[in-house]
């Protein structure tokens, strides 16, 4: 795989809507210019007040991403891996996994 | 009750007309999908709605437009729903339903009630494009991921080929083009399933 050169690609993704919006994630996946397969995407995981979330995983195309403070990597060779995978989730300790979505932002 | 003998009564201001304004026009009317949502936005109670409608048909003596022509009731919740329309406070800078209903007094202009608000339908699109979009999101994620590489990122097919790793810049066409078609069947089927739902 690889990236446009001259182009910085991020893909949000949301969580379903929850009564509390800590409940709530944002994740953004992004893939700076000229990414190849060894390069690391950014992954930040934000909760519905955008606070960064301290610790958790997400699970995007078929990777579990280690988050701690907001932040996370994802290996670019992997993301393509599992562009087929449909599971997106966020996993806290103590609260109930939260499934999301890819969204237009 | 007849029209005729409701209409006399909120005219004399009797709490049984009234109360039956509240019943039959104001709740039922702050629960429609398109009144609340603009009522939440423009932080309008029924109260707000109740007081609005009072003042207007007492104390400025609209009431006495009503000809009879019509259902009483129909006229004053067109009336209700002209003033939540209208209510946006960046259009007038005060709330205001003067230009919204068919009586008013000035000319051509006052008959051009509102039939919808923008900004409900656009997000109502919105919504269903979320919706389609989970949908196809559903049937391969990298159909979504082309759908959303193509038109919000604006990446050539030759770019998307390489990102994700696509046999050929044709077959990203292909699978674009099938995106497309696909979220186009699954509107009315999803638009049949909200109508239901709601």
């Amino acid at each position: 795989m690889r990236t446009p050169d001259d182009k910085r690609v991020t893909l949000t993704f949301y969580s379903y809507p929850t009564k509390r919006l800590t409940m709530r994630w944002k994740a953004k996946v992004t893939f700076e210019p000229g990414s190849v397969d060894d390069s690391l995407a950014t992954v930040t995981l934000v909760d519905g007040e955008e606070t960064p979330v301290p610790r958790a995983w997400f699970e995007v195309a078929g990777q579990r991403i280690d988050i701690r403070d907001g932040r996370g990597e994802l290996r670019c060779g992997d993301f393509v891996k599992g562009k087929h995978e449909t599971p997106i989730w966020v996993h806290r300790k103590g609260m109930l996994p939260i499934p999301g979505a890819l969204t237009f932002e | 009750m007849t029209d005729k003998e409701w209409f006399e009564l909120v005219k004399s201001e009797t709490d049984e007309g009234w109360k039956l304004v509240w019943e039959r026009v104001i709740a039922p009317e702050s629960r429609s999908q398109r009144s609340a949502e603009l009522m939440r936005r423009y932080s309008i109670t029924d109260g707000d709605l109740m007081g609005m409608l009072y003042d207007e048909m007492i104390a400025r003596r609209k009431i006495d437009l009503y000809r009879g022509e019509g259902s009483f009731e129909g006229w004053l919740r067109r009336y209700v729903r002209g003033f939540i329309l209208n209510a946006d406070p960046n259009k007038h800078g005060e709330i205001s339903i003067e230009g919204a209903h068919a009586d008013a007094e000035s000319g051509d202009e006052a008959m051009a009630i509102p039939v919808n608000d923008r900004q409900v339908v656009m997000r109502e699109v919105w919504d269903m494009t979320h919706r389609c979009f989970q949908d196809l999101w559903s049937s391969d994620p990298e159909r979504a991921y082309i759908h959303i590489l193509k038109t919000r990122f604006h990446l050539s097919s030759e770019e998307i080929k390489d990102f994700l790793d696509v046999s050929s810049a044709a077959n990203v066409d292909q699978i674009f083009s099938r995106s497309v078609k696909y979220m186009r069947e699954a509107w009315p089927r999803l638009e049949r399933q909200r109508v239901h739902m709601g």
